[in-house]
This record gives C-alpha cells, structure tokens and sequence, in this order.
C-alpha cells in the first residue's frame, strides 16, 4: 500500500465500486421498486466519494505513518478465530450441533490458551449440557433436524 | 375506573396469578439474555402452557415475559456487548464501556432503575390513558409512519461517530439492505439473486447479532492473543469494586428517564415502530440536548438511562392499540393477540366494561407489578451478574460464539440465519478496522421497511387526494410530526447561533 497516502482513499474506491454495481443492480429491477435502491445506492457513491476526498485531505502522522487504531493485517488471531468459527458452523450444519459444539469449545478453548484440559473439559460439558436441556427438552428446538447424525440428539 | 382497579388488584390473591407473574419475570428475564432468543419466542412457548390457566393469570405471564425479555436483553448487551434483542442494541453504547471501566455493578443498576421506571410509567400509560391512546393511535397512516421513520433517520447524526461520511455511508448500507427481497408494494424481487431464501428479506436480529457478538468476540480475541486484555474490563482487579449506585445518579438521570420513558410511551403505542426505534431516538435526543454530548459512547450513565427507560416504556405503549384497537403493532404484540383470542378475550371496547374490564385491568396491574419485581431481582443480582465481566475471555468467546449460532438457528429453524449473522460477524470486525460505526447500520436496518413501503403507500393514498401536499396538509398528526422533526433537527443549529450572539 501506498504509504503516502491514507489507507481511506483505497477503501473509497473500493466502495464506489461497489456502489456502482449496487446501481446497475438497483436499474435491473423492474417497475418502481427500483426507485428506492438506485437512490440509496446513489447517495451511498457520494459518500464514498467524500471518504476519498477525506482521505486525500489527511496528512500522514510526523513519524510518517498514519496511526491507524486498527489494521487488516493486524488482526490474523481474529481472522484464524473466524476461520475456527466457519468450520464450526460447517460442521454444525453437516454433522449435528451437538458433536461440532463440543469439538468447537475444545479446540477454541485451546486455541486461546485455557492451559487447564480439566477446566476446558468442565465448560464444555456443562455447557452443552445445559444448552440441550435448554433449546432441546425446554423449547423444543427442531435442531434434530440439522446434520447427518443430528437426529441421533432428538429428544423424545 | 377505581373499581375496576379494586377488582383487578383482589385477583393477585390467586397463588396462579402470583405464579404465573413470577415464571413470566424469571422467564422474560432468561429468555432475553440468550442472543436471538426475545419476548416473541418465549411468549410463543408459553401459549401451550397457559392453555388450562385463567385469563388473568396467563396474560399476566405473557406481559410480564414481554417487559423484562426487553431487559434481559440489555443484561448481555452491557456486560459482554451481545444485545439479546434489537431493542437494547443502543444500550451497548455506553453499557459495556461502562462495564470496560470496572462499573459493570452501576452499569446493570442502572439498566434497571431506568427499566422499571420506563416500565412504569409505560404500564401507568397503559392503565390511565390505554381508550384515549387508541383513539389516537388509529389517527395513524403510511404517512405519519413514513415520518415518525423519517424521525428514526435524524437519529442517524447522532450515532455517525467521528468521520461523518462514513456513519452516513453505513446508514444508507443499512437501508439498501432492507430493501433486499420482495417489494412489499410491487411483489418484485430485488438483490435475491435467485435465491428463494432472500425473499423474505434480511430479519434484523441475525444483523444485530453478527454485528455486535461475533465482531466483539473476533475484537476480544485479537486483544487476549496479543497480550493486551485477558477479561472484558480494563483492569479485573478493579472489576467489582465499583458502586451499584454513585451519588447524585438521581437527580442526575431522572429528567432523562422521565422523557426517555414518555418519548417510549408514545413511540410504542404507535404500531410497527416498537422498542428498538424507541430506544435509538431517545439515545439520540438525550445525546442532542445534552450539555455534554462528548460523554455517550464513553460509558455515559445517561446514555444508558435514555435507552433504557424508552425501550421498556414501549413495550407498555405498544399494548395500547393491542387492547383498545385490537392492532398488533410487532410480532410480540401479534402473539399477544392470538393468546387474547385463545382465552377469549376479544379487544376492543368491550374490554374496558363489566367483567372484562377486571381482567384486563388485572392485566395491566400484571405488567406493572412484573417491573417492580424485575427491579428487586435485578438489583439484588447486580453484583452476581457483574461477576461474567471477570470470566476469562478465553472461555467466553467459544461460548458466545456457540449460543450465537443456535440463538441465530432458533430464529427461524434455519441455518441461513446463522450464514447471515456470520457474515455480518465478518463485516462488522472490517467495519471496526477502517473506523465505521455498526449502530447506523442497524438502524438503517430497521428503518427501511418502514420508511420505504409507508412512503411509497403514502403516494398512491396521496394521488387519489390531490397530490402529497394536499394530503400532507390534511393530516394535522403528520403537520405535528413534521415540526417535532423540523425542531429537532434545526434545535441544537439555533440554539448554538443564540448562545453565540449572546457571547458575542
């Protein structure tokens, strides 16, 4: 990235852009109801526009570079954890609820560093256990339904 | 009236009645906490409970699960940052900040003060005014909802943060993602690509839920990994020895709860606007008029009044048209009205005479006594409470994550829910990286439906009257509406004007 210049001036482009397609999007649709969109999506161009002319503004901070509170590349412990959760959420949707929550706990658990198995072992339990008897016995979930093994966990 | 009254108090000598109170609070209030789950889903379990039970006791319980399911919701959204309804994603705001700096024990007292009170004065509405209410509440069309939305719209400034053309940016995406699914005038798809799952539209809870849960706990996570924060307040030493109640919240907070809790009254009686608009305008106006607008979003106490005493005085505003006009005005309301019908109870006027006139009045005597006892238990749980914002972030992560997704699932029995509030997880986190501000989001979120399908109705109403102006002009609630906006939204520009002159 240019270091010249502040990282809002690339994430206004990156908008219009994505601006643009929302008005061609919006111009495809048929009869009024395109009215609204095309005008949202109109609005929103200009003000991507103005975060570009922002960003063109800002001056960079005297030890030349811009303090950013928070960088994109930065931030890999969130991006692995997301990663994590978008396994758990597979394995949610194609195995059962209750076989991927335990794994997810466990592994997320590890992942930030509960050094105790006994303490990540104990959350796990209780909380699955009282997550069942919650959404499954109490407000009768259809969550059986979910997963290749889900109806193994239907309580009857 | 009085007798009414009488009558209605002598039917919580029932021990069904005083049951059916108690497991609608404990209820209500554990409902809330869970993300997703809200008062409509748990006021929809009780139905089949309340088959074989009176009429008294059995909408007492669904009331009284309706009030404190609204403030169960700001429990989570003050200590972990994970509102469990729309209704208390204002109250995340300034609640967590003020739970980040070791006050999560003031931090839940004053969601509760600020609940019951709003609770309060919303069930004294319900009980003194509810027939004359109602008749204003039918005074309401597409263009006095499409205003009271435009109003919702002004609170956008208040809400945009630092970089203006972002906040406003992320507002307008928040209404172009309303617009996604069925025109609600037209039957046209739009933005579903084909996919019938869209067509419904996006529901704002999974937005809310990605928005503030899995983008806090992406942001915790970073912070624990990198060393700079093992628990959610700053210094866990600290975390607990903050006080219930500092001295001078009282007078400090009680102009702000008495307008935030009439502003809720008044936005929850008129139908589809509800608790969540409620809370955000009285936010916004609270912050407006303040002396100190720098304060909100840091952990401000009024703030979290302001929200607070709206969002549950709505709810009891909200259930004026329920049983003067028999016009549900939110989901909740709309199962209410199924359960009314259920034990028989048919709304209208006939309500308010003879017999029914005890049940109903015992009804909203119900929806009051839950507040006061929500209040007891939630002060006397404060402290007990407090205590989630020392567990290790560690092991809170996982489980928000874990309750997220099955609280998202539980919505709709649907796993596309759950893809919605992850990817939205996903945007709020690159939101919080370049400096945008989720809250206009949502607003944007909750407003489209409103704004654009009672606009658009407002102009075919108006063609067939002469145009939009005659119309406007005929409609004295929308003439009043729209100097209530022009006040507020050119109050704080004169007002500045005049202090300068007067430096000057």
């Amino acid at each position: 990235m240019n270091k010249k210049l502040h990282r809002d001036v690339f994430l206004g482009i990156i908008l219009a852009v994505f601006c643009f397609v929302c008005i061609y999007l919006s111009l495809q649709i048929k009869g009024d109801a395109k009215v609204v969109p095309t005008a949202i999506s109109a609005l929103m161009a200009v003000c991507s526009l103005i975060i570009i002319a922002n960003g063109l503004k800002a001056t960079p901070a005297e030890n030349g570079e811009y303090p950013y509170a928070m960088k994109f590349s930065n931030s890999k412990y969130a991006w692995i954890f997301m990663a994590l959760i978008v396994g758990y959420f597979f394995m949610f949707k194609y195995i059962a609820y209750w076989i991927a929550t335990p794994i997810f706990l466990i592994v997320s658990q590890k992942y930030l560093k509960v050094k105790s198995w006994k303490v990540n072992l104990l959350i796990t339990v209780i909380y699955t256990v009282l997550c069942y008897i919650m959404f499954v016995i109490i407000l009768k979930l259809p969550i059986y339904r979910i997963g290749i093994l889900g109806r193994f966990f239907r309580y009857v | 009236m009085m007798a009414y009254l009488g009558a209605a108090l002598a039917s919580f000598a029932s021990l069904e009645v005083l049951i059916g109170l108690f497991v609608g609070v404990v209820g209500g209030m554990i409902i809330g906490i869970i993300p997703g789950l809200g008062p409509s889903v748990g006021i929809a379990l009780l139905i089949p409970i309340s088959f074989s039970m009176s009429p008294t006791a059995a909408l007492v319980m669904m009331t009284a699960m309706y009030t404190t399911g609204v403030y169960g919701g700001s429990i989570t959204a003050v200590l972990c940052h994970t509102p469990g309804t729309a209704a208390s994603a204002a109250t995340t705001m300034d609640g967590y900040e003020l739970t980040k700096q070791g006050h999560g024990m003031e931090a839940i007292t004053v969601v509760t003060v600020a609940s019951v009170f709003g609770g309060l004065v919303g069930a004294i509405c319900l009980i003194l005014f509810a027939p004359i209410l109602g008749r204003i509440s039918l005074m309401f069309s597409c263009l006095e909802y499409f205003l009271v939305a435009c109003f919702g719209l002004l609170v956008v400034s208040g809400l945009t943060g630092e970089n203006k053309a972002k906040g406003i940016f992320s507002a307008l995406l928040g209404l172009l993602i309303g617009c996604v699914g069925m025109d609600k005038i037209s039957g046209v798809p739009r933005f579903t690509f084909g996919q019938l799952w869209l067509e419904d539209g996006l529901d704002s809870t999974p937005i809310l839920i990605g928005l503030f849960s899995i983008t806090q706990v992406l942001y915790l996570v970073d912070k624990l990994l990198k060393g700079t924060g093992n628990t959610i307040v700053d210094d866990p030493a600290a975390g607990l020895q903050g006080k219930r109640w500092t001295k001078g919240n009282t007078k400090k907070l009680a102009p702000t709860m008495l307008r935030s809790s009439v502003i809720g009254s008044f936005i929850g009686f008129i139908p589809a606007a509800g608790c969540s608009i409620a809370a955000w305008i009285s936010y916004s106006i609270s912050k407006r008029i303040s002396k100190t607008p720098e304060e909100y979003g840091k952990g401000s106490v009024i703030g979290i009044a302001a929200s607070e005493a709206a969002n549950n005085a709505a709810c009891g505003g909200a259930m004026i048209p329920l049983f003067t006009l028999g016009i549900p005005g939110s989901p909740v309301t709309a199962i209410l009205y199924g359960a009314m019908l259920m034990h028989g109870l048919q709304p209208g006027s006939s309500l308010f005479k003879g017999n029914q006139a005890v049940t109903t009045y015992a009804i909203f005597l119900g929806f009051l006594f839950a507040n006061l006892l929500m209040g007891v238990i939630g002060v006397s749980m404060a402290k007990q409470m407090a205590k989630i914002c020392l567990v290790p972030n560690s092991l809170l992560c996982p489980i928000i994550v874990a309750l997220a997704c099955i609280g998202t699932f539980a919505l709709a029995n649907s796993m596309e829910e759950v893809v919605i509030m992850l990817a939205f997880g996903v945007l709020g986190y690159l939101m919080k990286i370049f400096g945008f501000e989720p809250a206009p989001l949502v607003l944007g979120v909750v407003l489209a439906d409103i704004l654009e399908a009672n606009f658009r109705r407002a102009l075919i109403m108006a063609a067939a009257k002469g145009g939009l102006i005659n119309y406007f002009f005929s409609r004295p609630v929308s003439i009043i509406i729209f100097i209530i906006i022009l006040i507020f939204a050119f109050a704080p520009a004169i007002v500045r004007m005049i202090a300068k002159k007067v430096n000057a």
